[in-house]
């Protein structure tokens, strides 16, 4: 088995895991654990405007399969710097 | 229902005397959730919306709001296609709640955005994330989506979001990246026992025509 197959069949396994979780306890107990990752990462992005909206364009372009220049992580940065 | 004791000041509630999310009936969920930033933004930004028009969230969001352990940095809404004295007025009401958009000023500009079939992004003043992805109705999907909600009540207010079904038949058949593979099969674990497996079937064989 490939690493990427090996990998998703262990994000599935708890996935699975997760949700039976979810489903045996309580809200309250589920969601502030929950709340710990959608907070943390909320509270610690950080971005302008004009690189939030140019993430969001390269993003929808890729989307519908349209030709995006794929750029490194050095031009990317420098792209979104320069906005 | 809760038992809630005291130890050494430090105030416990006994999680196995609370019930997990209760499935009233087809169209209504109950959810005893702590909010997140994402539920507060969610249920501040559609307290003014239902005001002015229906509404349904889709996508990631609908996951996450029954547990998916991951975060996202939009809530998905569709609108069905409201005139712009309609729309002027609820920019001017989200303006006074502060909120803002991100990808247009003018009413005008948004009315001719949201016309061209793109979607407007709305946040709080001086923040971008979270934020509202909202854009039309336009497509038969969307109108589905639309018409068949479901009413989750959370102790904070209500949310409405698509049947449960259409998500998962749009996130495996359409969207179909790992992410939102996994979004469905969350989905469809938790909600294990309460989903209609034929109408689920039904979305699939329509949406498999569609991609």
């Amino acid at each position: 088995m490939t690493f990427t197959k090996e990998n998703q069949k262990e994000r599935y396994r708890f996935i699975d895991q997760w949700a039976d979780y979810v489903r045996t306890h309580s809200d309250q107990d589920w969601s502030a654990q929950q709340n710990v990752i959608i907070n943390s990462c909320l509270r610690t992005a950080s971005m302008t405007k004009e690189q939030y909206l140019a993430m969001k364009h390269i993003e929808g372009e890729m989307k519908q399969g349209k030709n995006v220049k794929k750029l490194t992580q050095k031009e990317a940065v420098k792209y979104l710097k320069n906005l | 229902m809760t038992k809630t004791t005291i130890k050494n000041d430090i105030v416990e509630h006994d999680s196995y005397q609370r019930e997990p999310m209760r499935f009233i009936d087809a169209t209504t969920l109950e959810i005893d959730r702590e909010p997140s930033d994402l539920d507060r933004l969610a249920l501040e930004f559609t307290t003014i919306l239902e005001k002015y028009t229906p509404y349904v969230i889709v996508s990631g969001y609908v996951s996450i709001l029954l547990g998916r352990a991951r975060a996202s940095e939009d809530i998905d809404i569709i609108i069905p296609k409201i005139p712009f004295p309609t729309l002027k007025k609820l920019v001017h009401d989200l303006k006074e709640k502060n909120f803002y958009c991100l990808n247009e000023e003018k009413d005008s500009d948004i009315f001719d955005c949201l016309t061209e079939g793109l979607a407007v992004r709305y946040a709080k003043q001086k923040t971008m994330i979270p934020n509202i992805e909202m854009k039309w109705a336009k497509n038969r999907i969307h109108k589905l989506a639309l018409q068949k909600t479901i009413t989750v009540i959370l102790p904070q207010g209500t949310l409405h979001i698509s049947n449960l079904e259409l998500q998962i038949a749009f996130k495996e058949k359409v969207l179909r990246s790992p992410k939102d593979r996994e979004d469905a099969r969350h989905i469809q674990k938790v909600a294990e026992g309460h989903l209609d497996k034929k109408l689920l079937q039904h979305y699939k064989e329509m949406l498999r025509d569609v991609h």
